[in-house]
């Protein structure tokens, strides 16, 4: 994959170096390059997107980098990195953000971007502006991580006409695009579109699916100064997911590829946790060039959509998921049975994935009469009552956004920027039958109130209408909606002397967010229902920084940045399912963040360094899960998050001659934890803190990315256009998510008097790994178009894990923890493994 | 050449989408209805069961399989963690270590069960089938439940059948060879102290033994988890049959139902011979005037000042009260039978007539309390209302005929108990606001059997 980052730089140098004159066929151009780079990354970023739902606080890896193509690190560390989700400087990925045409895309209720809503459209999605760090920005505040500017206007698109094909093992097998765009023409009208396919059934990894028709349209109008467009995009994805696992299961299963969430249905592998995702996005931009000093661009955009993951819902039945603790050799004490047992599975392996027909069975004989059926006295509902469901969780989303920029070149030397930026999100979340597995109905029923209070209303998940019977398409359990706005202004201004260019920005924005909920739940009927209260939390963030010019090939800086930002809803609604109660300090969170760097752009020699420091102070986050302590579903709010995160990042590129190029990269981090954290239970079906206090985790590292990552790699390039690439990627210090629960005083008086307590409370880090990958790029000119530019075929061949290892990719600690009797291998972490070697092909005409 | 390419490619795009569009429609097939597996048993459940030695354990080695219907399971958790099956010849407990059970084994259902490998061994003298045996403890071994992996290995469903009818016993009859069996007792209730009590103790999950008595003599324990849906329902105070699953602890005869589907007792106790008469009054005996006294009774004024009186229109003679003329903004009185014992008999219902005059909005209601202690605060004792029928409505004089109540269950209450007539009234200047309705009461019956 590097190959193609090298090829490109290659070109930036191509002239220095003299290589171009030996090639005779049409070389691969930089934006080109990028395309096929990000179509491979794609597929391999997906791949490792599969988050649990339980706990895992390691969020998943955005290739935001990936669009930074300029810079030499970021590269890097976004393809060779992502095996174990690398995080540039260890910050979350709500720090990054993106930006369409201007309209800000990061969801308001997670801050992360939605990439996989436009994913398969990369031909058009390559035009963008990245900005790493605290760097001057002319378009609008940025991002303390890297903020990405994608301009889809159609007259701003490469004129092209492509017809892209790829196979691969990864998520998808196959891939088709075409691409078309046109450029300005004399009546001042522009137009591009882009349809893309990617497929996959059954790859490597067995009961996976993949189909993914992705789409876009825009067309643009100049008359005079302004340039209007209209833009139309999507990608309709629809994919398997793969849960972590525990290390005995994964033994147990002796495959890499072991995913406990299929299961054999009629002769097809069917998989129960399938997600669905489609968020068409409409955009009217307006581009208003007043003079050359003066411009003014101006968005709104619309979007809507959901996106709905299944899943098997039970009542009153046991666990459906195979690999469920209890039904493991491990749950056995009596070594007989767990020998039994062991053998078992190793004889039948089937046994260790979703039995569907005993689903249907169980559904099958169970016969019941619900009394007051939908809360009508009289009324009795009679039949098979399923037992086992599969149901849709549903976000639906609604988005309105605004953005408008004011651009002034005051001097020659200095620029004004100004932004106004708008967004209003609705989301609704609800839970909906989806297939009843054989049975006739199922009911609107909390199996977990269920055993608590007999004879009340606390089982109904609606108590508006009690005991509802449920068919296929019915919404059910939990089902609300959050209404979140948020308004930012910013400024900033670059100033540039002989010497030194400075910059200073700030930014002011205020969000509101409120809840209503659509069901009145039976164990909170007071403040579940209707609309809550709103909160307000106003924010401002300040950058400045400046950038010593040696010469035209050193330059020196330093920047630095101050923000306080508002809590996600995720994190202080503490169970916005079931009631409308927040975390009790949700204040804003404040960072700190400072990078000083060296940059050296030499004819055969490229370095950066960049050495950062952030201190993030008053964080908040929630986890939801089983306590075994209280044997109940708790909230976990914990409190007084401060991290710090310092590191230096080094790339090196050398031109060793003409044939061969040496790549290097190194990221040294260190995140910590700095203070201990404070923690709330409340329970699921009581409305008061049960407990709270101190979770020790002073100088606990940051988990969920290698703090450290060194990268080493080769390229040769013939005569004849033909690249060859081999890298090497050490990737160290990586921890996994820890459970709060093993780090509190509670949990220490339950630890048995021959346990070292460090076994309890210290994190746990991932072994070190060395992967190797390998590239080869080949392009060829088939001919001239009528206007004179070159046909290409070209071929890009990548291959992941040249030497099939297989190792842990990410994890995290189980949230559920045995706290009578500290017994750490009742629920081990879980792991996502690798996939093994893995390789990409894509076959382009570009006409 | 160029001519070439264009071919090329679209050959090469059609191919690529044939490939791709290949299997995107994912629609999952449904398995037929289970038609059910047939093995054949090897040995009947009696047979398994005499080759058990009493007090020892034993592992089944040998290829035998037994068959039977589930005649209890964990469906409403009154069983924990086990199913009971039962054939022609006998029945058998079987320890299996999951929850909700019932979904794969309810009632009916046929079972095959591969015994090799697996153990018999008892608890309190209990015959059980499980997965292995923890002698942690050589004196005491300890049954194991069987994992629930093993459950595709050693058990084959059948279908669901018809369940096999319980088998009626006297007292006499019940020996060892019983255990496990779905059995009816006839002719039994619970002992008096024992009647209208919780199944079990569902606040602390404590199992709960009820005595039940046989009207020929001998009794055995009802045996109820405080897991059960049911355990906070309240023991019936009447006789009749009793189903379940017969059991021992020891030398102690045990019951446990699977759900109160299994109790019909609202017949007449052992001791009871037809319709019996608890309490009766008619203020037949009572003089006229304004301050009600009668013997055991209590006529109290919670607020207001008003207590109910005495009266009567031709021969009748009648309880009455009125806020009428007291200028009291809140007129509250209350007027209490005398305790009531309702242990000797079940079924008991109570009734009374009531008039009005005068409606212009003030209450009458019943209520019943089992801790108020007979002094003159009723209002700190809890009281239950009793929904009943009162007379209402006649606004511009006296009604012409008395109300009945309607027959009020006091079924499930046991012990001493106390019924109040509770007046709710005022008498303030603002018609709107006035609330002076006389009540007329009589007839008050209690009766039980």
């Amino acid at each position: 994959m590097s190959l193609f980052f090298l090829l490109n730089t290659s070109i930036a140098n191509a002239q220095s170096i003299a290589v171009q004159k030996k090639i005779k066929n049409v070389f691969l151009d930089s934006s080109e390059v990028m395309n096929l780079l990000k179509s491979t990354n794609e597929n391999e970023l997906t791949a490792s997107s599969n988050e649990e739902e339980e706990g895992n606080t390691t969020q998943l890896y955005v290739p935001s980098v990936l669009n930074a193509s300029r810079d030499l690190f970021a590269n890097t560390a976004a393809f060779h990195f992502g095996v174990r989700r690398f995080k540039p400087k260890g910050f979350s990925p709500s720090f990054t953000q993106v930006f369409l045409n201007g309209l800000p895309m990061n969801q308001l209720t997670d801050g992360i971007a939605p990439w996989s809503s436009w994913s398969g459209l990369n031909e058009v999605m390559n035009n963008t502006i990245s900005v790493i760090g605290l760097k001057e920005n002319n378009l609008s505040f940025g991002a303390f991580g890297t903020a990405s500017y994608i301009d889809l206007k159609a007259a701003h698109l490469r004129p092209q006409t492509t017809l892209t094909s790829a196979f691969s093992n990864r998520n998808y097998q196959y891939k088709l695009a075409f691409t078309k765009v046109l450029p300005l023409n004399k009546n001042g009208w522009a137009l591009a579109f882009q349809f893309s396919y990617r497929y996959g059934n059954n790859s490597v990894m067995p009961g996976s699916y993949y189909a993914a028709p992705a789409y876009f349209f825009a067309i643009d109008k100049k008359i005079n100064e302004h340039l209007l467009s209209l833009s139309l995009m999507g990608s309709f994805v629809t994919n398997s997911r793969a849960s972590a696992v525990t290390q005995f299961v994964h033994q147990l299963a002796q495959s890499d590829n072991y995913n406990p969430n299929w299961g054999i249905q009629q002769q097809q592998k069917r998989n129960a946790n399938m997600q669905t995702l489609h968020y068409p996005l409409l955009m009217l931009s307006h581009e208003y060039t007043i003079n050359d000093e003066i411009k003014i661009a101006t968005t709104f955009g619309y979007s809507m959509g959901q996106k709905i993951i299944t899943g098997i819902d039970w009542y009153k039945a046991p666990d459906p998921r195979p690999d469920y603790y209890r039904y493991l050799p491990t749950f056995q004490t009596d070594s007989v049975l767990q020998a039994t047992i062991h053998q078992l599975y190793v004889d039948q392996p089937e046994l260790l994935q979703i039995n569907w027909n005993r689903f249907y069975q169980v559904n099958q004989n169970s016969f019941e009469v619900i009394n007051e059926a939908n809360g009508i006295a009289a009324n009795s509902m009679s039949g098979k009552r399923s037992k086992y469901i599969v149901e849709d969780r549903v976000e639906q989303h609604n988005k309105i956004m605004f953005a408008s920029s004011l651009n002034q070149q005051i001097t020659e030397r200095c620029t004004f920027s100004a932004n106004v930026q708008y967004q209003r999100q609705s989301v609704r979340y609800f839970k909906r039958v989806n297939d009843l597995l054989g049975g006739d109905f199922y009911v609107n029923w909390n199996q977990f109130a269920d055993d608590q209070t007999i004879g009340t209303d606390a089982l109904q998940n609606d108590v508006n209408v009690p005991n509802r019977i449920l068919f296929v398409g019915d919404a059910f359990g939990y089902d609300y909606s959050m209404i979140l706005q948020k308004l930012t202004g910013s400024s900033q201004l670059n100033f540039q002397t002989n010497r030194v260019d400075y910059f200073a920005g700030i930014e002011v924005s205020t969000a509101s967010n409120y809840r209503i909920g659509n069901v009145r739940n039976g164990l909170f009927p007071l403040n579940s229902f209707g609309k809550s209260s709103t909160d307000r939390f106003n924010s401002v963030a300040l950058k400045a920084g400046a950038t010593y010019k040696y010469n035209g090939r050193n330059y020196i800086y330093m920047n630095a940045g101050w923000m306080n930002k508002p809590p996600f809803i995720n994190n202080y609604y503490l169970s916005p399912r079931t009631r409308d109660a927040r975390h009790p300090n949700s204040t804003n969170e404040k960072v700190v963040s400072v990078d000083v760097g060296y940059i050296l752009n030499a004819p055969l020699v490229r370095f950066r360094l960049n050495s950062y420091a952030a201190i993030f102070s008053n964080g908040i986050s929630l986890m939801s899960f089983y306590h075994d302590g209280y044997q109940s579903l708790v909230n976990y709010a914990i409190g007084d998050i401060n991290q710090l995160h310092i590191g230096t990042e080094i790339a090196t590129e050398i031109q060793l001659n003409a044939r061969w190029r040496l790549n290097s990269a190194i990221a040294l981090g260190k995140y910590v934890y700095t203070s201990r954290q404070t923690y709330n239970i409340t329970i699921d079906n009581q409305d008061y803190i049960s407990e709270q206090g101190v979770v020790y985790t002073k100088n606990f590292p940051v988990p969920g990315t290698p703090q450290r990552a060194y990268h080493v790699g080769f390229t040769y390039q013939t005569p004849t256009n033909l690249l060859f690439s081999i890298t090497g990627n050490y990737l160290t210090d990586y921890w996994v998510s820890f459970n709060p629960i093993r780090r509190t005083y509670d949990a220490m008086s339950n630890v048995p008097t021959d346990i070292n307590i460090g076994t309890i409370t210290n994190p746990e880090k991932l072994p070190d790994v060395f992967v190797t990958d390998l590239s080869a790029a080949y392009s060829m000119g088939i001919g001239k178009t009528k206007s004179g530019t070159y046909k290409s075929l070209q071929f890009f061949l990548s291959v992941g894990n040249l030497f099939n290892q297989s190792f842990k990719t990410g994890g995290y600690e189980q949230l559920r923890y045995d706290v009578a009797n500290g017994n750490l291998d009742k629920f081990p972490t879980k792991y996502y493994y690798s996939q093994g070697l893995n390789y990409s092909l894509t076959i382009r005409f570009r006409l | 050449m160029r001519l070439y390419y264009k071919k090329l490619i679209y050959a090469y795009s059609l191919f690529c989408f044939f490939i791709g569009f290949l299997g995107c429609l994912k629609k999952f097939d449904q398995p037929e209805t289970y038609n059910g597996n047939k093995l054949h048993p090897t040995e009947s459940i009696r047979e398994l069961r005499e080759g058990h030695i009493p007090g020892n354990t034993e592992k089944l080695s040998d290829n035998q399989i037994i068959t039977g219907i589930v005649t209890a399971n964990d469906a409403t958790d009154n069983f924990y963690k086990t199913i009971v099956i039962q054939d022609s010849t006998a029945a058998l407990t079987i320890r299996m270590d999951a929850f909700g059970l019932a979904a794969d084994f309810p009632l009916g259902k046929r079972i095959f069960i591969r015994l090799n490998g697996l153990w018999l061994g008892e608890y309190g003298g209990m015959l059980q089938l499980g997965g292995a045996i923890d002698k942690t403890d050589p004196a005491y071994p300890e049954l194991l439940p069987i994992p629930t992996p093993l459950f595709t290995k050693i058990f084959v469903h059948g279908l669901v059948e018809k369940l096999p009818e319980p088998l009626l016993v006297h007292f006499g009859e019940l020996k060892d060879s019983l255990q496990s069996r779905l059995i009816t007792i006839d002719s039994v209730e619970f002992a008096a102290s024992d009647t209208a009590k919780p199944f079990a103790d569902v606040i602390n999950k404590v199992t709960v033994n009820h005595t039940l008595r046989i009207c020929n003599g001998g009794s055995l324990y009802l045996r109820t988890s405080g897991f059960a849906s049911f355990a906070a329902l309240k023991t019936p105070r009447g006789n009749g049959k009793i189903t379940g699953i017969y059991s021992i602890f020891g030398s102690q005869k045990q019951l446990i139902i699977r759900d109160t589907f299994d109790v019909n007792m609202d017949g007449l106790r052992c001791s009871g011979n037809g319709s019996r008469q608890l309490f009766y009054d008619d203020f037949e005996s009572i003089p006229v005037g304004n301050n009600l006294l009668i013997n055991g009774w209590k006529n109290l004024a919670e607020a207001g000042g008003q207590l109910f009186g005495g009266q009567m229109a031709a021969t009748n003679r009648y309880a009455t009260i009125s806020a009428f003329a007291t200028n009291q903004s809140s007129v509250v009185s209350w007027l209490i039978l005398p305790s009531i014992n309702l242990n000797a008999t079940a079924n008991e219902q109570f009734s009374f007539l009531t008039k009005d005059a005068f409606d212009n909005g003030a209450s009458l209601q019943v209520y019943i309390s089992t801790n108020f202690d007979g002094g003159v605060f009723p209002w700190k004792a809890k009281w239950t209302l009793l929904k009943s029928v009162i007379a209402k409505g006649s606004v511009s004089g006296i009604a012409s005929k008395w109300i009945s109540s309607g027959n009020i269950s006091l079924n499930n209450y046991s012990g001493n108990v106390h019924i109040a007539f509770k007046y709710d009234g005022s008498d303030v200047p603002s018609t709107i606001n006035k609330k002076t309705t006389t009540f007329q009461i009589d007839e008050i019956k209690v009766m039980g059997n």
